[in-house]
């Protein structure tokens, strides 16, 4: 009897758990560059239309970690092109209209771990960067791959 | 039985405390950039006089005789300074050896930088004749333009006349 109890107690913590929803992690717009001259350095800042931009969803209220793995360099065939990430180059929205000109949480470090709590529409996520080209950059289109990593704290 | 049951709430303890710490999601975009090369300099147009009747010199001017003025398109890093040297021949020859001559006068090219209007209302007069400096347009580009004048002689041999005019651009660096 004890035993069917908590296996039904059991079921329904199942049940349960499985309303807490999934953090998701869509990729909204790449970090664009657009043409680059030799020599001549380029910043996208994280309040620009050519930032990059996540949007993240999940369990309203929910605490989460958000970090980015981020490349140093961009390639293209065999060549590369610098890249730099200040450490103010990270902005976060938790409102429901996210504002990329006034997020909530601003000018904050891409290199470092942040926590924050999802808002009711999740969390919207900036960010900017500066590509430096050499005086002698191999023509052409190059790529890097941003990662953005969310995952609950349990708080 | 009762193991059993220590077992199961214990399990129910765990999937309570631990679910949201698992949960945990990647998403990747990508940052992109064209390089393109510091300078680019394109002959867009050649300086056409179309059929000359000897002895009747034949004007091209650079503003008003659209898509018969010689043109350079150049692009390249917005506002930067570079040089502007034409090389230009005395004469247009046949391929027999032939010759006409051929001039152009200090006002006889032109540019925009996109502050203008384009050929017929370009942003500055260049002298074809000496080194110009100027700046490439805020948007990194540049189009130049370049009249000029034949002048056949009563007995100018009949035939298909040609000449190189060459635009040389070199970045001051400035």
């Amino acid at each position: 009897m004890n035993c069917k109890l908590a296996i039904a107690f059991l079921f329904f913590l199942l049940i349960g758990t499985s309303a807490f929803a999934q953090p998701i992690v869509t990729g909204v717009s790449d970090l664009a560059f657009g043409t680059m001259y030799p020599g001549v350095p380029l910043k996208v800042d994280k309040a620009s239309a050519s930032a990059a931009e996540f949007s993240i969803t999940g369990t309203a209220g929910a605490e989460v970690t958000v970090t980015f793995t981020l490349p140093t360099y961009m390639n293209v065939s065999g060549y590369t092109m610098q890249m730099i990430f200040f450490n103010t180059d990270m902005a976060i929205d938790s409102n429901p209209t996210p504002n990329q000109l006034a997020p909530a949480y601003n000018d904050l470090d891409p290199w470092q771990t942040q926590t924050v709590r999802l808002g009711s529409a999740g969390l919207t996520v900036w960010l900017g960067g500066k590509a430096v080209p050499a005086l002698k950059q191999q023509s052409g289109s190059y790529v890097a791959d941003i990662v953005l990593t969310v995952q609950y704290t349990g708080n | 039985m009762k193991r059993l049951v220590v077992l199961i709430v214990t399990l129910a303890v765990t999937l309570v405390s631990t679910p949201q710490t698992q949960a945990q999601e990647s998403a990747t975009i990508q940052a992109l950039a064209t390089v393109v090369s510091a300078l680019t300099i394109t002959g867009t147009n050649n300086l056409n006089f179309g059929n000359v009747t000897p002895g009747t010199p034949k004007l091209i001017d650079k503003q008003t005789d659209v898509g018969l003025a010689g043109e350079w398109t150049l692009s390249g890093n917005p506002t930067a300074e570079l040089t502007l040297d034409f090389t230009l021949p005395d004469s247009l020859r046949t391929a027999s050896g032939s010759a006409m001559v051929v001039s152009f006068g200090i006002t006889d090219a032109s540019l925009d930088d996109g502050s203008g209007g384009g050929q017929t209302a370009p942003s500055s007069i260049l002298n074809p004749l000496i080194v110009e400096t100027r700046n490439i347009g805020a948007g990194g580009a540049l189009t130049i333009w370049i009249g000029g004048q034949v002048s056949p002689t009563p007995a100018q041999t009949g035939g298909a006349y040609a000449a190189d005019i060459i635009l040389t651009v070199t970045l001051t660096g400035n």
